[in-house]
């Protein structure tokens, strides 16, 4: 039998009548067998599909849901495109907050220089394809051109495509993926796909970010409360500082100021009590040192007085143009009656320049200084003053031929009540403000004064003045300058 | 004395780390260096860095492979990873060649690859490993060439490398090179044992035709009719939409079957492209004047062939000497199984000892394995290899 139907078969045509027939519907149901069969694999592979995307998109939401960290999340998009998908060359980038400029990426299977390559091009080319298309751009070598098929051929690819990354509708990134040597054809289905994809990973990375930001303003409220607590102590102790030094500077005003006040007290109390017993002669002494007593206190007040308003800044400066030389001269002129034969002499160069100063407080300044050199000069010495040009403007120096000064205290001099203590002060009462007057003014000059001395030496005291002024001037008409910073209280007394 | 296999597997995302995962896990396997490493991987892994890390681990042994539709392990069948088999020969062993530009004359390709094994001077030829483009036809010419070049006694075996069901280029690798249109190959000599089994499983239906008019792998005219009409006709699909696509992809799973004299089952051809006036171009060739019937797959009697090609492999060779299998199935099989697929696996694995045999191999655009002591290009077909 079956040797019959082989020769039968061999040989067709031959069939005819109810055997052909039967043949040919058979040949029908063979038909529509294959072709159900072709719809149900097809059908399949669909579903087969749409079973792994599902897979890989669950993988990819259960991983990087469970991190914050932006970094982790980025590897892992872009190896899973790599793994999971099958893409050779895959990358992640975040856009700036304007959505203008790559600012981190994470890439896969891209040398560096073809990956530099693609985010160069991003201005140009991805980012306008990004606002162009809502979902997915598949450029491939065989389609594409111009500009689009010069940067597949440079990064290899055959296929190239571009996954806008939304976060309610802010573009926030983008992911590439690309492959060396298939021309991809994306249907529907697929393209869908890559979109849930994508935005898959602008949920994570945006929760990132977030949690990043939260940390972040964290940290920075927890630095910012431990500046201000810091501030805050600092400012606690200068006040503390103040404080000690506001007694200190009482404790030691009020013994200056009893000194003298005793001494008054003691001589007119002698006056009132003993006045008939005192003889003429006497009484003109005690009289006389009541005078110098009073003198002594209103010198103290006035330098107080003058002290407490520099340091307010209530001191009101007369500014003009003054030529040192001539004033020099002149106070020279005046302290030369009481020189007592110490030479007084005035040196300076044709061209001394003049100086923008206030010419009452430089002839306080110059009387102080040179009063101190008299006093410490004997009579046959010299005092000395010169001045000349030099870079920082002008500068005066004032010699004398005195005892000198030791370098521990060539800085202490100009403290507050600060007295060397030798036979001149001594017999001299004093209450040690002048030189610290004279700096604080020679200060908001804009200048500089400071002494060099060796004991035994004589001493020379510098003042260096600036030629101009800021001529900016502040609403009590002082024009602004950068005085150096005002006495601190002296410590201790 | 026998023929040692070992094979490791990886899907990771970096090249590198794939072939050095693989190429480790295949040597802890083996128990050492491998002497040949066959290497199957999916189009994603087509990269010199794969085949460079892969060398890296393995000393530098030599390498043929190719990239294919999924890989075959002991532990079961994927997609998108790369395989690493690893051989080694105790009192036996391999040499290699490869042969470039396929397509302009398969034959003289078949023949320069032959030349190229012989010149290292293998002993006793037990078998020929080939691997060539799955998408450089024909087939059967490139078999004839290696043929004519070994002898007519070597048993060729092996499989045609494929590219994930694009259809649009395969690679073949050959110790650290990328090739594309070539075919590298491996001899096996000296003491080892080789069993080959091969089937499909494929019934036909609908009536048969007759290839009257055949140009070698170009069937022009079936009954009379140009020969791309039995696909509109069973498949009910235009001319335009079966040339527009590749032909292959709608009809990779219904190959048209030849009848062979003294044969259980027909040789199966897989119609690639439409060519003009209708024509079907087929990955091997068809002897003309044969009868031609289209054929289909099921799941049943892709598994009953699955076993029979094994047990005819390890029977060949006896289970004593059995070590190890190559398996090299077709893509049109895994397409038709779908998520399936792991049942042919199994039941290889099953016939050739259970858990714990050691097989691997690929899925791919054809198949190379004798029949009745003649070498055969095959489609939608499973070869097995028991290597011993």
């Amino acid at each position: 039998m079956r040797r019959f139907i082989k020769r039968k078969l061999k040989k067709p045509g031959r069939l005819h009548g109810p055997l052909k027939k039967a043949y040919d519907e058979l040949d029908k149901t063979a038909r529509a067998l294959i072709q159900t069969d072709l719809k149900l694999h097809q059908a399949n592979e669909r579903l087969n599909l749409q079973i792994s995307q599902g897979h890989a998109l669950h993988r990819l939401g259960t991983f990087i849901n469970s991190t914050f960290d932006i970094e982790i999340i980025m590897q892992t998009v872009s190896e899973s495109m790599a793994k999971d998908l099958d893409f050779e060359k895959t990358g992640i980038v975040f856009l700036d907050k304007k959505g203008q400029k790559p600012m981190q990426s994470c890439y896969t299977g891209f040398s560096s220089a073809e990956y530099a390559h693609l985010l160069e091009h991003f201005g140009s080319l991805i980012g306008p394809a990004l606002l162009q298309e809502e979902e997915v751009c598949l450029q491939t070598a065989s389609y594409a051109s111009g500009i689009w098929a010069k940067l597949l051929r440079t990064l290899s690819l055959a296929s190239l495509i571009i996954l806008p990354m939304r976060f309610k509708s802010r573009l926030i990134g983008f992911i590439v993926a690309g492959r060396t040597h298939i021309t991809l054809r994306l249907s529907e289905a697929e393209r869908r796909f890559y979109c849930m994809y994508a935005s898959q990973a602008s949920s994570a990375i945006e929760n990132a970010r977030l949690y990043e930001a939260l940390g972040q303003a964290n940290l920075t409220l927890e630095e910012k409360v431990q500046e201000r607590t810091h501030n805050l102590i600092e400012a606690n102790e200068r006040l503390r500082d103040l404080d000690t030094a506001k007694s200190n500077f009482i404790s030691l005003i009020s013994h200056e100021l009893r000194t003298p006040l005793t001494a008054i007290k003691g001589f007119v109390m002698m006056l009132f009590q003993h006045d008939k017993e005192i003889s003429g002669e006497k009484r003109k002494i005690y009289l006389s040192v009541l005078n110098q007593e009073t003198d002594r206190l209103t010198r103290l007040i006035t330098e107080l007085l003058d002290i407490s308003r520099i340091e307010s800044g209530r001191m009101e400066f007369m500014w003009e143009s003054i030529s040192i030389p001539d004033y020099v001269r002149k106070i020279l002129g005046k302290l030369s009656l009481e020189a007592g034969g110490v030479d007084l002499e005035a040196d300076f160069p044709e061209n001394f320049p003049s100086v923008m100063a206030d010419a009452d407080k430089l002839e306080q300044v110059f009387m102080n200084l040179l009063v101190n050199a008299l006093r410490f000069s004997q009579p046959g010495g010299k005092i000395k003053v010169r001045g000349w040009r030099d870079r920082a403007g002008a500068t005066l120096e004032i010699s004398d031929q005195g005892m000198g000064i030791p370098f521990s205290e060539q800085e202490k001099i100009f403290d507050k009540f600060y007295r060397l203590d030798n036979d001149v002060n001594r017999k001299n009462p004093g209450t040690g403000l002048g030189l610290s007057i004279c700096r604080a003014l020679i200060n908001l000059h804009g200048g500089r004064i400071w002494v060099e001395s060796e004991p035994g030496q004589g001493s020379r005291f510098l003042i260096s003045l600036p030629l101009n002024l800021d001529k900016t001037a502040n609403s009590s008409g002082v024009p602004s300058l950068h005085p150096a910073p005002t006495q601190r209280y002296a410590e201790g007394a | 004395m026998s023929v040692l296999m070992g094979i490791g597997v990886s899907s990771a995302a970096h090249v590198q780390d794939a072939g050095q995962e693989a190429a480790r896990l295949m040597v802890a396997h083996l128990g050492g260096i491998p002497h040949l490493t066959l290497v199957f991987s999916s189009i994603r892994f087509a990269h010199p860095k794969l085949l460079s890390a892969i060398r890296s681990v393995t000393d530098g042994a030599p390498l043929i492979g190719c990239t294919d539709a999924g890989g075959i392990s002991t532990w079961g069948s994927m997609r998108q990873s790369v395989v690493v088999i690893g051989l080694r020969g105790v009192n036996a062993g391999f040499v290699t060649g490869v042969a470039k530009g396929i397509t302009q004359d398969p034959e003289a390709a078949g023949r320069r690859l032959a030349q190229d094994l012989k010149a290292g001077e293998p002993g006793v030829i037990q078998a020929a490993l080939i691997f060539p483009d799955g998408l450089a036809l024909n087939g059967s010419a490139l078999l004839r060439g290696v043929q004519k070049g070994l002898g007519a006694g070597t048993p060729i075996v092996g499989g045609s490398a494929g590219d994930d069901y694009y259809f649009q280029r395969t690679f073949q690798y050959f110790d650290e090179d990328i090739l594309t249109d070539s075919v590298p190959g491996a001899l096996i000599h000296g003491e080892a044992a080789v069993g080959i089994g091969v089937r499909h499983g494929w019934v036909p239906l609908g009536r048969p035709r007759q290839a009257n008019r055949v140009d070698g792998e170009v069937v022009r005219e079936l009954d009379g009719k140009p020969a791309v009409a039995i696909y509109e006709s069973y498949l009910g699909a235009g001319r335009r939409t079966l040339a527009h696509k590749a032909l292959v992809q709608t009809a990779f799973m219904y190959p048209l079957g030849i009848s062979l004299d003294n044969q259980s089952e027909c040789l199966l051809r897989s119609a690639f492209r439409v060519g003009d006036k209708g024509s079907l171009i087929c990955s091997g060739e068809i002897p003309q004047g044969s009868w031609v019937r289209l054929m289909i797959g099921g799941y049943e009697s892709a598994l009953a062939a699955a076993t029979d090609a094994a047990r005819q492999a390890v029977r060949a060779i006896g289970r004593s000497r059995f070590k190890g299998a190559l398996v090299f199935s077709s893509g049109g099989r895994q397409k038709m199984l779908g998520s399936e697929s792991q049942g042919e696996i199994d039941v290889i694995r099953d016939s050739l000892g259970g858990v714990g045999v050691r097989l691997g191999g690929f899925y791919g655009y054809g198949e190379q394995a004798p029949v009745a002591a003649s070498n055969t290009f095959h489609n939608q077909s499973v070869v097995v290899m028991a290597l011993g």
